[in-house]
């Protein structure tokens, strides 16, 4: 075969795969101007006319940026009464509105779209995350009295409806079940859950896997649908030496890999986007690392794309083809919306 | 010189509750472990220091929850 057509070939076979080649940048919010200046941001969502809402956990504040990143308003401070914020928001979700998880004042912030508060939400327990479709609000929060999370419904004045989800990782079963290894029960079971925007249909995820990516959906009710399973990128199980106790007591291995997934968003009715961490280590020090876009089927659990993301970043929201990442690293943190071809 | 002195403790000791009371401050062992590493941990993007913000926290739970 001619020399240059398989070269061709070749490239072709690995262009899907390569670099940032299919994440374009649409937008980058963020300098040292007054209304582009961030000090921690927390949360960052996309509307359906692509407006960027972003909340900054250390400024207490909550913005709104046109679809050309062009600052159009800014509400909040510090403080615990109406109008202002913590300085532990800990995050931001749009679905016919507004939703800021003010954990430090155990409050869920409800508002419109121009920023006006609708109302406040007192939450009787912490909640790590929360979405939403509907009438109904979802909060990932600790099962009381146990090592792991479930999905609590509530409405949006407040009041429970129904808690579901309580699987746990395979892996989690190996730990000892001393007061140490409860902790570690805990922090490598969490999971990480998106809502279909125009189903409510819930997909949830391990944030640490095992040999397997398992991604469970729930009807909008709660009610369990089916599991998809895809495979790594590499082979890979969960390193069981950390599972045995604290990693500072523990004996390295000369390498190991480590994966996380760190969010997971429905882009929309057919396809999942995984935020998904390769992290290489020797001994106990991470030596390689890199962040992928992950593109899931939701019927096939097949992986249909997949893109490197760039480092020290983490993706905030997504929807459709648009990908909001928000960076606090460097001088001036920021929120870049990407928009994904492929 | 006992009265700056004094001036001065009294001072660390109301900021100290300022600090100690603020809304951001850390929540009790219950939901310290939780709080930490989702919530707190959160702020960091690069894994390495994401998995040593994770670590601390445990270490932490161990040595003032247990």
């Amino acid at each position: 075969m001619d020399k240059k057509l398989l070269c061709l070939i070749i490239i072709l076979a690995i262009f899907p795969f390569s670099g940032y080649a299919d994440l374009k940048k649409v937008i980058s919010i963020g300098s040292d101007d007054i209304n582009y200046r961030f000090f921690g941001v927390a949360g960052a969502v996309l509307d359906d006319q692509g407006n960027v809402y972003i909340c900054d956990s250390k400024g207490s504040f909550l913005r709104k940026y046109d679809p050309n990143g062009m600052f159009i308003k800014e509400i909040g401070r510090y403080g615990q009464g109406p109008g202002e914020f913590s300085n532990t928001i800990s995050g931001l979700y749009f679905s016919d509105g507004l939703f800021v998880l003010d954990t430090g004042n155990n409050r869920i912030v409800e508002l419109d779209q121009e920023l006006n508060i609708k109302r406040y939400i007192k939450l009787s327990r912490l909640a790590l995350s929360i979405m939403g479709f509907g009438n109904n609000l979802y909060m990932i929060s600790r099962i009381p009295d146990r090592f792991s999370f479930e999905v609590e419904i509530r409405d949006r004045e407040g009041n429970y409806i129904k808690s579901f989800f309580d699987r746990r990782p395979v892996f989690i079963e190996r730990i000892e079940q001393s007061k140490i290894g409860q902790a570690i029960s805990l922090i490598y079971s969490s999971i990480a859950a998106t809502v279909e925007r125009k189903t409510g249909e819930v997909a949830i995820t391990f944030q640490w896997p095992g040999e397997t990516i398992e991604i469970f959906m729930f009807s909008k009710d709660g009610e369990f649908i089916k599991k998809i399973v895809s495979d790594h990128i590499i082979k890979y199980d969960f390193p069981e030496f950390r599972l045995k106790g604290l990693p500072s007591n523990l004996r390295f291995p000369d390498k190991s890999n480590l994966i996380m997934i760190r969010s997971i968003h429905s882009l929309d009715e057919k396809r999942l986007l995984l935020e998904y961490w390769v992290n290489e280590y020797n001994q106990d020090k991470a030596v390689k690392e890199n962040e992928y876009i992950l593109i899931v089927d939701k019927n096939s659990g097949q992986l249909v794309h997949r893109e490197l993301l760039p480092l020290k970043s983490g993706i905030a929201d997504a929807i459709k083809n648009y990908i909001c990442v928000i960076s606090n690293e460097g001088d001036v943190p920021e929120v870049v919306v990407y928009r994904l071809d492929y | 010189m006992k009265k700056v002195l004094l001036a001065f403790f009294m001072v660390l000791v109301l900021l100290a509750a300022i600090v100690d009371f603020s809304p951001a401050s850390v929540p009790p062992c219950d939901q310290y472990l939780e709080w930490c590493v989702f919530t707190y941990c959160r702020q960091y993007y690069n894994p390495d220091q994401y998995l040593q913000c994770v670590n601390k926290c445990a270490e932490n739970y161990v040595l003032n929850c247990l």
